[in-house]
């Protein structure tokens, strides 16, 4: 008896049902609406237009890749090799200039899967900078 | 009187301890809202090229599809080149601090992959990524 009393009269006895109900339609829709977008990439650079630059500033040195409609890599505009040798000639690069950038420069209409094979290998080679630009004209 | 009132209540199963389940379903509750990004995905399965020094981005909230025919896909709409600009601000507003992430198949043009960086870079999104997949062994 005594032991009701003390129940009753510290108000145990709240309708929890209704929060509850709510709590767990909130619940369920969170779940169902969570997407866990698992996303893997490479970062990608291009150059800002509007930076100014002083032009005192010398420019670091920089190997170019030219990414061919052919889908070969054309490197300072000397010789020809294969997208998938890129590192070797990245690497090399970036041991002699240790704040060079690589720039990839990507014709209009090679692939883009190219273009990509290219800037991951130069990641790949310890590049500091990789920059993509596009190829004018062609 | 008074007594067998206490009995019937008791025989009910009226005072099961819901506590520690408030306790979980809060903690999970907050647990979804906490992660719940609202991503909209383009919409499109491309074939994404494989690179060796992929990393895991996350919250990959913009996310723009550009498939082997050169068409450009954000939010379940195929969009034009010129457009990417504004649609991707819309996404930002949304999610201002989400990456964009870009899937581009590896059989589409550069000249798009090229375009839609530079456009995604003028609507202030500073992370860019380019979806790619493991290297099959």
């Amino acid at each position: 008896m005594a032991r009701r009393s003390i129940s009753s009269d510290s108000s145990s006895d709240v309708n929890v049902t209704p929060l509850m109900d709510i709590v767990f339609i909130m619940l369920i829709f969170f779940i169902v609406t969570a997407t866990f977008t698992r996303e893997k990439g490479i970062d990608v650079n291009t150059p800002d237009d509007d930076q100014v630059k002083d032009p005192n500033d010398i420019p670091p040195p920089a190997l170019l890749l030219s990414v061919q409609k052919d889908g070969f890599v054309r490197v300072n505009n000397v010789r020809i090799i294969d997208p998938f040798s890129t590192k070797p000639v990245v690497e090399e690069f970036s041991a002699r200039e240790p704040n060079g950038v690589v720039i990839v420069n990507a014709a209009p209409e090679a692939a883009a899967g190219v273009a990509v094979t290219v800037m991951d290998q130069a990641q790949a080679g310890k590049a500091r900078v990789v920059i993509l630009t596009l190829a004018e004209g062609d | 009187m008074a007594t067998s009132k206490y009995r019937s209540s008791s025989s009910g199963d009226d005072d099961i301890n819901i506590t520690p389940l408030m306790d979980i379903t809060f903690i999970m509750l907050i647990f979804f809202i906490v992660t719940s990004t609202f991503v909209k995905e383009p919409g499109v399965e491309v074939d994404r090229p494989a690179a060796e020094t992929l990393e895991v981005r996350k919250f990959a909230t913009i996310l723009v599809a550009i498939t082997a025919e050169n068409r450009i896909w954000i939010n379940k709409k195929e969009i034009k080149l010129d457009e990417v600009r504004t649609y991707v601000e819309q996404l930002k507003a949304e999610n201002p601090k989400g990456t964009a992430v870009v899937q581009v198949d590896e059989k589409a043009e550069s000249r798009y992959l090229v375009e839609v960086v530079n456009q995604i870079r003028a609507a202030g999104v500073e992370k860019i990524a380019i979806s790619t997949e493991e290297p099959r062994a």
